[in-house]
């Protein structure tokens, strides 16, 4: 259904992207992916207060490994640094979920197209669907707010 | 009862608590009387300074939606290396990113802290920035401005906002350093002072290039300096070399003194260091080993027309050249022992060796050029029968004689191009241990420098020196900044300011130099009319005294009744059409003797427009039954 993040490991998956494929700097560092069993809103926002902890750790242990060196970096020069040709897909965990782009390049200086897979696009139309039937009213709050969903990054 | 009255009283009394709201800070903004401060860099419209503006469109290249659009401004005269065209912002497009800003290199572009826009024509939304310089009415001052003016008729004065900061530029304002042989190891020597990039280097400094294309424009030959710059950031000096082989037949020697009309215009240059141009095509030139392979260029089908060149510099070599490809039988006469003309004798070896001039010569002769050197025309063969036995004839001549300051005792002094030529190709020159140099110019730096390095070969470990004088001060003085600030380094003394006044000369021997200061050197007109303070007067001491103040042309190979034929302008220069044609029949022109800029890239731009009308004029010839 296209669940990730923390919908996903409120349901008791062991999977965080920053884990399965390292970026920037995650290798180095430590942390748990937190998660729970039953994968109803309890779960979800308890996933979320424990990843709150993590984020915490995760920032202290940056300062403490933070190379010394110039912050700003200049770019090389925009009209010489063509993308090549061709189509990637590359993603990151991000607060919501797997946040994903899909470039495509015809080897110019800008991209021919660009798509944003967003973790609240799934989250926020099937999965949302799905949980809401026979749930009751009063339960409609808790579940949509649990999904962490955001109308703009619905459709990008 | 007693609730009911409670509640009247309460509903009674709350509206009066409003009251104290009145006095109060309103927590909401009174739109449109109050409006919102934006913060300090914040990204509204657009301000362009159009003063500063050149054109080059980069702003519109960088632009992620395509919201620039460059439109002709037809009330702008550009000057050489700009455009008369400016930006015009879409704002239905508009993303306010501001990486035009951070994209334009003189940094006219900014965004200002103007964020309404209310205007009733919806084409207002598509504006040509500009600024409160160049368009005094449309910006009131702070206090006059109202939200109810907003519009794009009214804007707020002095209300910049996000402006280009070079730290954070998306070009790199600085170039990669040349290695230099440090002025004390190369002032002993002969040596080439410049080294060259390396593949990395080069690489990196091309990488610089926005691809704007206003140093094309500059370029007297109009290079195609963005292309061939592409080629070698993509490390293809082959392709590189072609692009330059297309409009220009000597890099090597171009890649080493050509005046650089190119990097004074280049983008980067307005406030960073421009690009550099010159040593790119030197790094081009110097990669190839063996021209011929790279450019697989080859004449066409021979048309059986000869031509001759007289004059194997720049502009001769580049008509021979251009004539060649397109099949005639070319042939160079030149009374040097090899080629390059003025550029043989006069760049010192230790920044243009002989080698690389060859280098170029060899090619263009592999061409099927022929070449005629050790040749005076007018001695060794007569104007008159190159004229009988060729189609045409290309004058490429330069300037051959110095002038002299006809001084008192002038007889004494070494003449400039006599100094360069015996040292180049000559038997060389014994120097004194303390020469004069009289001049301010590119060849006065030239004897200068090659006088000091003579001293120093010829004097070991002895003290010697070498002095300029000129009658330019140090801020009109016609040499190149970087002539000058390596001259000095190398510990040329020089005399800005004083024009000279008599050889002393003792015993037949030179004593020294007597001068005066110089009160002006151009006349209202502009004209060059020195005038002097004749009681304040300086005198240097020196054995050997150089006169570098310039030179002058040799037309005496001509004979007398064609020479009456030829016209000149008012300026004394041989007069051309537009394909470089003299009034001579077939005779064609180009260079110094045509133009008033003495420098190689032009005589190349003169002798491409020339090879155009010569193979025209031959083609055109060949139709007709003769
Ligand atoms: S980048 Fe700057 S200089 Fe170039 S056209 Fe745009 S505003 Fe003008
Ligand atoms: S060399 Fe300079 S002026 Fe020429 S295209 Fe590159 S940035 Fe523009």
């Amino acid at each position: 259904m296209g669940a990730t993040g923390q919908v996903l490991r409120a349901t008791g998956v062991n999977y965080d992207i920053r884990k399965a494929e390292p970026y920037a700097a995650y290798d180095k560092i430590e942390f748990d992916v937190p998660t729970r069993e039953d994968g109803d809103a309890y779960s979800r926002i308890w996933v979320i207060r424990d990843e709150m902890i993590q984020s915490v750790h995760i920032i202290m242990q940056c300062f403490e490994k933070m190379p010394e060196g110039e912050v700003y970096n200049k770019i090389p020069n925009p009209f010489k640094w063509k993308i090549p040709e061709g189509k990637t897909y590359v993603r990151v965990e991000s607060s919501r979920g797997e946040l994903g782009l899909y470039l495509v390049s015809n080897g110019e200086d800008k991209p021919y197209r660009v798509h944003f897979r967003t973790p609240s696009y799934p989250h926020g139309l099937t999965i949302l669907e799905k949980l809401l039937k026979n749930a009751s009213i009063a339960d409609v709050g808790n579940i949509m707010i649990s999904l962490y969903v955001t109308a703009p990054e619905i459709d990008r | 009862m007693k609730d009911k009255s409670q509640v009247k009283k309460g509903s009674f009394l709350k509206p009066f608590k409003a009251i104290k709201y009145l006095f109060e800070k309103p927590g909401t903004l009174r739109y449109p009387f109050e409006q919102k401060e934006p913060s300090l860099r914040y990204r509204g419209f657009h301000l362009n300074d159009w003063d500063k503006c050149t054109g080059c469109g980069n702003c519109a290249d960088i632009c992620p939606n395509k919201a620039i659009t460059m439109v002709e401004v037809p009330e702008i005269k550009p000057k050489p290396g700009e455009k008369n065209e400016r930006p015009k912002i879409d704002y239905g497009r508009c993303c306010f990113c501001g990486l035009c800003v951070d994209i334009c290199p003189p940094g006219s572009l900014k965004l200002s802290r103007d964020y309404l826009h209310i205007h009733f024509d919806k084409n207002t939304f598509s504006l040509l920035a500009k600024d409160e310089k160049t368009d005094k009415e449309h910006f009131l001052p702070a206090e006059e401005y109202s939200v109810l003016k907003a519009s794009l008729a009214h804007r707020r004065k002095d209300n910049e906002g996000f402006v280009s900061d070079l730290n954070y530029s998306l070009f790199e304002p600085k170039r990669v350093p040349m290695p230099q042989v440090p002025p004390e190891e190369r002032k002993l020597s002969f040596i080439e002072q410049v080294i060259g990039y390396s593949r990395e280097e080069a690489k990196r400094e091309a990488s610089r290039c926005l691809e704007c294309k206003l140093c094309e424009d500059a370029c007297p030959a109009h290079l195609k300096i963005s292309d061939y710059i592409k080629a070698i950031y993509e490390d293809k000096p082959d392709e590189s070399l072609r692009k330059i082989f297309e409009d220009n037949p000597i890099p090597a020697i171009c890649g080493r003194i050509c005046m650089k009309h190119c990097e004074k215009v280049c983008s980067l240059g307005l406030r960073g260091e421009p690009v550099a141009i010159r040593w790119l095509k030197r790094y081009a030139s110097d990669m190839i080993k063996d021209y011929k392979e790279a450019l697989e260029l080859a004449p066409a089908k021979t048309t059986g027309k000869k031509v001759a060149v007289i004059g194997a510099g720049p502009g001769g070599l580049s008509v021979a050249y251009f004539l060649r490809l397109k099949g005639h039988e070319v042939t160079v006469f030149d009374s040097l022992p090899g080629g390059g003309g003025m550029m043989r004798i006069g760049p010192p070896p230790y920044r243009l060796p002989v080698e690389s001039i060859d280098k170029d010569v060899n090619y263009i002769a592999s061409l099927g050029v022929k070449f005629k050197f050790n040749t005076t025309v007018g001695k060794d063969v007569s104007f008159e029968d190159i004229y009988k036995n060729y189609d045409a004839i290309y004058l490429g001549i330069g300037t051959t004689v110095s002038r002299s300051t006809r001084v008192k005792n002038s007889d004494k002094a070494y003449p400039a191009l006599l100094f360069l030529r015996e040292n180049k190709i000559g038997k060389g020159v014994k120097v004194g241990k303390e020469v004069i140099v009289i001049g301010g110019g590119n060849v006065a730096m030239d004897v200068a420098r090659e006088s000091l390095r003579l001293q120093h070969i010829q004097y070991p470990g002895e003290k010697v020196i070498t002095k300029t004088v000129s009658l330019e001060d140090w801020d009109i003085m016609p040499a190149t900044e970087e002539e000058i600030e390596e001259a000095k380094e190398e510990g040329i003394e020089f005399n800005p300011g004083w024009g000279p006044k008599e050889i002393k000369v003792e015993n037949g021997k030179v004593k020294g130099l007597l001068c005066v200061k110089v009160k002006s050197v151009f006349d209202e007109q502009g004209r060059f009319n020195p005038t002097f303070y004749e009681d304040k007067q300086m005198f240097l001491e020196g054995d050997m005294v150089i006169e570098a103040i310039g030179q002058a042309l040799d037309f005496s190979f001509i004979p007398q009744d064609m020479f009456k034929k030829l016209e000149f302008t008012p300026r004394r220069k041989v007069k051309v059409d537009d394909n470089g044609k003299t009034s001579l029949p077939k005779v064609f022109a180009g260079g110094d003797i045509v133009n008033l800029n003495l420098d190689a890239v032009t005589a190349i731009a003169d002798a491409k427009r020339a090879a155009e009308g010569i193979d025209s004029y031959l083609k055109g010839k060949s139709k007709e039954p003769s």
